[in-house]
């Protein structure tokens, strides 16, 4: 495989030279490299001491506001995928990975209004292209920065596609567009060691 | 750095802890606070600080 169309705009492209699984958008490759990012926070003491001590905290997306953002079910036959015996499924809950939410724009009004709690919080600006994690010792397995994808409709792919686990980390409902998000996705050793300096 | 209006509105120590730990961590780095336009429908970004 060398292609694969996910909509009428986006399809994820094998990459020769690299070895990478690159989006492209009315076939145009879409950058890897962002400038700028922000990262939008309310106000609360979990943010000021990351603000104070410089970190990010990695995620569950099971803790996210879109319930099908990393969901499970992107991945089509996906039954015998352990889920937990709760009335509401949560398709979304890894144990494994972290996520860390930026974004390109920085005067969006949504933004403000759901991440700041209504203009109560703050934001930091970060050089995309210099962001500079500072992983403790075997606290990660793996980790990359890369963009969300917004198509029209969320399709379902195979389990043995290869670049299926970035597909399902970085898909979203078109909806969510506004954000134009870029994400630390990080494989996490432990579960619970989801901070990361910076 | 970017601060939202209403968190020097309505929560101003916090306010001033934020600029504490600029002042100690990045304080080469300018700060805005960020309001709706006065007149036009759009965000303004007021450099407060360096």
């Amino acid at each position: 495989m060398k292609e694969f169309k996910i909509d009428d705009e986006y399809t994820i492209v094998h990459n020769c030279d690299t070895g990478h699984w690159d989006y492209h958008k009315n076939q145009q490759s879409l950058s890897k490299e962002a400038e700028v990012l922000y990262k939008f926070y309310s106000l609360n003491i979990n943010n000021l001491d990351a603000l104070l001590n410089n970190y990010f905290y990695l995620s569950n997306p099971v803790d996210f506001n879109d319930p099908f953002d990393c969901n499970i079910n992107l991945i089509e036959n996906n039954d015998n995928v352990e889920i937990e015996k709760l009335q509401i499924p949560q398709r979304n809950k890894y144990g494994n990975i972290g996520v860390f939410s930026f974004s390109e724009t920085i005067d969006n009004h949504l933004m403000w209004a759901h991440y700041t709690n209504n203009y109560q919080g703050f934001a930091l600006k970060f050089e995309g292209n210099n962001i500079q994690v500072l992983p403790r010792s075997g606290q990660l397995k793996k980790h990359t920065l890369t963009r969300v994808i917004y198509p029209t409709t969320l399709k379902p792919i195979k389990r043995e596609f290869p670049f299926a686990q970035h597909y399902v980390f970085t898909n979203k409902l078109n909806h969510w567009s506004y954000e134009k998000e870029w994400r630390i996705i990080a494989e996490l050793s432990e579960e619970k060691n989801r901070i990361l300096y910076y | 750095m970017y601060v939202g209006h209403k968190l020097i509105d309505n929560y101003e120590s916090a306010y001033r802890l934020i600029l504490g730990i600029h002042e100690e961590r990045f304080s080469n780095v300018p700060v805005y606070v960020v309001y709706p336009h006065k007149t036009e429908l759009k965000l303004n970004f007021e450099k407060v600080l360096n």
